[in-house]
Parts: C-alpha cells; sequence; structure tokens
C-alpha cells in the first residue's frame, strides 16, 4: 500500500521501522474495517449497476454517482450541514448532562427512583413527531425546538444504562469502603461512580447514534435551515439525489460522533479494556 | 458459658487492660436467624485486647457473619457485642477494619492507590496517602508493584494489597474472613507464611475466619471451634507451639497434629 517498498524505494530502504510500523498499522486497520468497507464497495457497485441495467429514473432511485454529484452543492448543504451539526452537538451535550444527573438523583433516592422512572419509561412512547410541532409553536423557529427534541431522543438510553451501572457494583465493595471510614458521598466518588463508567458509555454510544435523527425531526417541525431542512425542500422538487446525499452527510456525522466518543471512552477508563479485552465494539 | 482465652494463650501480647485504644471484644448471648432459620445459637466469647484468634467450622455455619457483626456491619437479633467501649455498630466500624474473602480491590486504581482508599476516605490528600503507603509496599513484599493494575497482579498479591488496605485503615481490631479462601493450595500455603510474619508486626486484635484448621491454628494463638448452622462454640483450644522456622515443620509438629484432631474431633 503507502508505504510499500516497491512504490518507495528510498523510504524503504533508510527507515525501515518506521515504515514497516506504518504498514502494521494500515494492516491493522484493514482488518479492522475492511469488511464492512468492502461490503458498502459491494452494495454501492450493485445499485450502480441496477440503476444502470434497469434504467430507473433518478426520482424513484438516483444512482450512487448522482448522489456523489449532488452532494458537491456544497453553498446549499455546507451551511445547512453546520446548523444541524450545531443542534445535534449542543442537543447531546444537554441530554449527557441531564441525563447523567437524572440517574445520579434516582440512584441516590429510592423514593425518586420509585416515583419518577415508570415515568420516564412511560415518556419512550410518546412521539417526539408529535412534540415537534407544539415545541415549535411554544418557542418559535429557532434553535430551542431542536435541542429539546434531540436531548429528548437521546437523554433515555444515557440515563437507563447509567443507572444500571450506579446499582451493579455488589454489595460486598460496598461493605468494604464502609470498614475504610467510607461516607455516602466517598462510595459514590471512588467505587460507584468509576465502576458505572463502561455501562454509561454504552448508553452514549447508543444515545450519541440517535442525535442526528432528532435534529431532523426537530427541523421538520418548523426550520429554515439545516439538513432537514434541505431534505423537506428537495422532496417536491424530485431532487431526490439531495435528500439521499442528506443522508450520507447524516450518516457521516453519526460515525464522527460515535468514533470520538469511542475515543474518549478509551482514554477515560483504560481499565475497562485492560480487564475485558475481548470485547471489541468499537 | 463464657469462654475465656487469657493464660498462656496471651503470652505474645502486652498486658490486656491497659492498652489505650482498648480492643477487647466481647460477644454475650448472640443469637441470629436468617428469616426462621437460626443461625447463631447464643454465642458467648471474650477476646483480650491484641490477641488472635481464629474462628473455624464448617462452611456455612455462620462464622463470617459473625465476623461482619462485630464490624458493626451487620446487627444479630439478640445479645450484644462490645469492642473496646463501642457497642453501637457505628462506633464498632470505626474500631474495626475488615479484610474479605474476595480482595474487592478497585480494578481502576494502581495497588498503591487501592492501598490509599481509607486515607483519601478520611479527607488525606492523594499525594499525601501515597507517601504513607509507598513505605508499606516495601515492608510487606510488594516493592515495584506500586503501579500495577489488580488485572496484573496474581490472586496472591492481590490479597496482599487488600491486607494493605486493611491495615491503612489504622484500625484497633483487624478482622479477616477467609482471607486466602479463593486461592489454590501452594499460593495459600505461602500466604500464610507471609501473612504468619506480616501479622506479627502489627500490634492489633486481630480475628481471622477460616474453614481450615490447620489455617486456623497456624495464624491465631486462639482457636474456636464452631458447630455446624446453627453454630454454637464447640471448643477454644489455646495453641501454644514453639516458634518454627517454616510452614512445613510446623504443621508436622506432634503437638500440631494432636491440636488439629482435637479441632477436627469436635467438629465432628
Amino acid at each position: 500500500m503507502i508505504g510499500s517498498p516497491a512504490t518507495r524505494p528510498d523510504v524503504a530502504h533508510s527507515a525501515a521501522p518506521p515504515a514497516t510500523r506504518r504498514r502494521s498499522r494500515l494492516w491493522g486497520f484493514g482488518r479492522k474495517y475492511g469488511s464492512a468497507v468492502a461490503l458498502l464497495l459491494i452494495i454501492v457497485v450493485l445499485w450502480q449497476a441496477a440503476v444502470r441495467l434497469f434504467s430507473i429514473p433518478d426520482y424513484l432511485l438516483p444512482a450512487p454517482t448522482e448522489i456523489v454529484s449532488s452532494l458537491g452543492d456544497w453553498s446549499i448543504l455546507g451551511s445547512a450541514t453546520w446548523v444541524t451539526l450545531q443542534e445535534v452537538v449542543y442537543g447531546f451535550a444537554i441530554a449527557l448532562v441531564a441525563g447523567v444527573a437524572i440517574a445520579v438523583v434516582l440512584h441516590a433516592s429510592a423514593l425518586l427512583r420509585r416515583a419518577i422512572y415508570p415515568l420516564l419509561i412511560g415518556s419512550q412512547s410518546v412521539p417526539i413527531i408529535v412534540i415537534g410541532p407544539i415545541l415549535v409553536v411554544v418557542l418559535g423557529y429557532n434553535i430551542l425546538p431542536k435541542l429539546i427534541i434531540v436531548a429528548l431522543i437521546c437523554f433515555f438510553p444515557i440515563v437507563v444504562n447509567t443507572l444500571d451501572g450506579l446499582g451493579s457494583v455488589s454489595e460486598d465493595y460496598i461493605l468494604m469502603m464502609r470498614t475504610l471510614d467510607a461516607s455516602r458521598l466517598a462510595i459514590f466518588r471512588r467505587v460507584e461512580f468509576p465502576a458505572c463508567l463502561p455501562m454509561m458509555f454504552t448508553g452514549i454510544r447508543i444515545a450519541v447514534t440517535y442525535a442526528a435523527i432528532g435534529a431532523v425531526v426537530g427541523e421538520w417541525a418548523g426550520s429554515t435551515n439545516g439538513l432537514g431542512y434541505v431534505m423537506l425542500e428537495a422532496e417536491p422538487n424530485l431532487q431526490i439525489a439531495r435528500i439521499f446525499a442528506v443522508i450520507v452527510i447524516l450518516t457521516g456525522i453519526s460515525v464522527v460522533l460515535f468514533t470520538l466518543v469511542s475515543i474518549v471512552q478509551r482514554l477515560v477508563i483504560p481499565w475497562s479494556y485492560t480487564a475485558n479485552s475481548r470485547k471489541d465494539t468499537t | 458459658m463464657t469462654q475465656e482465652t487469657s493464660g498462656p494463650a496471651g503470652s505474645r501480647q502486652t498486658s490486656p487492660g491497659t492498652d489505650a485504644t482498648n480492643s477487647a471484644i466481647e460477644l454475650s448471648e448472640i443469637r441470629h436467624y436468617f428469616g426462621d432459620l437460626l443461625v447463631l445459637d447464643g454465642i458467648d466469647l471474650s477476646v483480650p485486647a491484641r490477641s488472635r484468634v481464629s474462628f473455624v467450622g464448617p462452611s456455612g455455619c455462620g462464622k463470617s457473619t459473625l465476623l461482619l457483626m462485630i464490624a458493626g456491619l451487620l446487627n444479630p437479633r439478640s445479645g450484644t457485642i462490645t469492642v473496646g467501649e463501642a457497642v453501637e455498630p457505628s462506633s464498632r466500624l470505626r474500631r474495626c477494619a475488615l479484610m474479605p474473602q474476595q480482595d474487592l480491590l478497585l480494578p481502576w486504581r494502581t495497588a498503591l492507590d487501592n492501598a490509599c482508599l481509607a486515607l483519601e476516605n478520611r479527607g488525606v490528600s492523594r499525594s499525601a496517602a501515597r507517601k504513607q503507603a509507598q513505605p508499606l509496599f516495601e515492608r510487606f513484599g510488594l516493592a515495584s508493584f506500586e503501579q500495577s493494575y489488580p488485572s496484573q497482579l496474581s490472586g496472591g498479591m492481590r490479597q496482599r494489597v487488600s491486607f494493605l488496605r486493611t491495615l491503612m485503615a489504622d484500625k484497633a481490631v483487624f478482622l479477616l474472613d477467609e482471607p486466602f479462601g479463593a486461592l489454590d493450595a501452594i499460593s495459600r500455603a505461602a500466604m500464610q507464611e507471609w501473612l504468619l510474619s506480616a501479622m506479627s508486626e502489627v500490634p492489633k486484635t486481630i480475628m481471622l475466619v477460616t474453614h481450615d484448621v490447620e489455617e486456623a491454628l497456624l495464624l491465631a494463638n486462639t482457636v474456636v471451634v464452631f458447630s455446624s448452622r446453627p453454630a454454637r462454640i464447640l471448643d477454644v483450644i489455646d495453641v501454644k507451639l514453639p516458634a518454627r522456622e517454616n510452614r512445613l515443620e510446623a504443621v508436622s509438629d506432634p503437638e500440631f497434629v494432636a491440636l488439629k484432631h482435637r479441632a477436627l474431633g469436635a467438629i465432628r
């Protein structure tokens, strides 16, 4: 590949160790994501072939090449992507802070847990699509309703996983800490909270993939810019390729955010990887 | 029936009662149930300060439960427990440190930082706590393992760190709940020798729960033999054996073997 001796004989001779290291890293990357990339390529090629072969019109299913050329309309897509990205990131940040805070409060008080937890679970069956327009009527065509919708969609997996993680600490650890003069707060800080981090990150990784959907739903409820707005504009004009281009961008946002969360997870809780190194989901 | 464990058994202890941080333990008429099931049936025992006592009995007889009660983590249905002057569970908890059966080390803390837990819980800064814990690693055969994470240590090593963590709590009473129950026979024997020398440096009242009669005789100067559930005290054995070079010599001593027979006979 890039650092192979055949194409770069000068480098290969004088700096063998870095070149081999780079090559092995590429090899590792290839082994990890190669099959996913290959599958994606196969799908794209079949898709392209099918569209050409059966002469499927653009407004029904655009060819991948059409979608790629549609991605070039950066004057429209660029600012829309920026608007949606802000909604996704800020909304997700609100969900993260609120979700962890709610989980901590519910963990600390059995009374509140009994009172609030069933309502939280019930809240998940309320269709966000219905709430969206109401929020827009109340709050206006600004970023606020979008943030609330993104946060509403994202906070639940964070709360559930964090709460489960906080409760997963075995009683033996609590007793051990009590004989070491730990207060309730010390047990939380030094045992329960660190112990819940792996599960909390599982919740965060689920939540972050919902964030982009939340932003689009928010924009459909009422907006003047953003990727969801671009989709709404494109549909009556039968610019289906542009809709697919938006989907590609939304997918890209989700993948990038998911990867960022995974990197942060590895930095924050390296011990959880040394303990169960077989779990390789990132 | 109050069992007195004074006399020659206390040869290694400084005269009990004159100790400023009195750590004598009194159990009187301890009775406890799990639901309707009687587990402790009238336990009376008096342990002088700074003695070393082991509880031995069949698995599941309730001896670990008794240890949790002494520590103040559990209250008996009836009867009183006194540790020094402390009667209330919370004040007993302040005088007792418990080393659990599993090491229960926190996987996100290094060995050194695990040992610092008690000090940090009391508000000592982590750097100050590390300075205090560091010398103990040298003293107890853990030098150069300070920065290792629990997942990088063997079972025996983890138990040593667990012992240090309990020691750092600096309590008058040291309770060990089957500390080597999770280890294989070979590391168990090595850890018994290690603990014997470690305990000789710790002038505290030490109570150790085990289901291994040999371990009980080896590590304590008084062995309390419990019956199977509901637990009653069957025998209190004073162990006064001459000091031996190593574990193998100690356990093959005829007197040791005789005491072992006596304990096993009582359980049967």
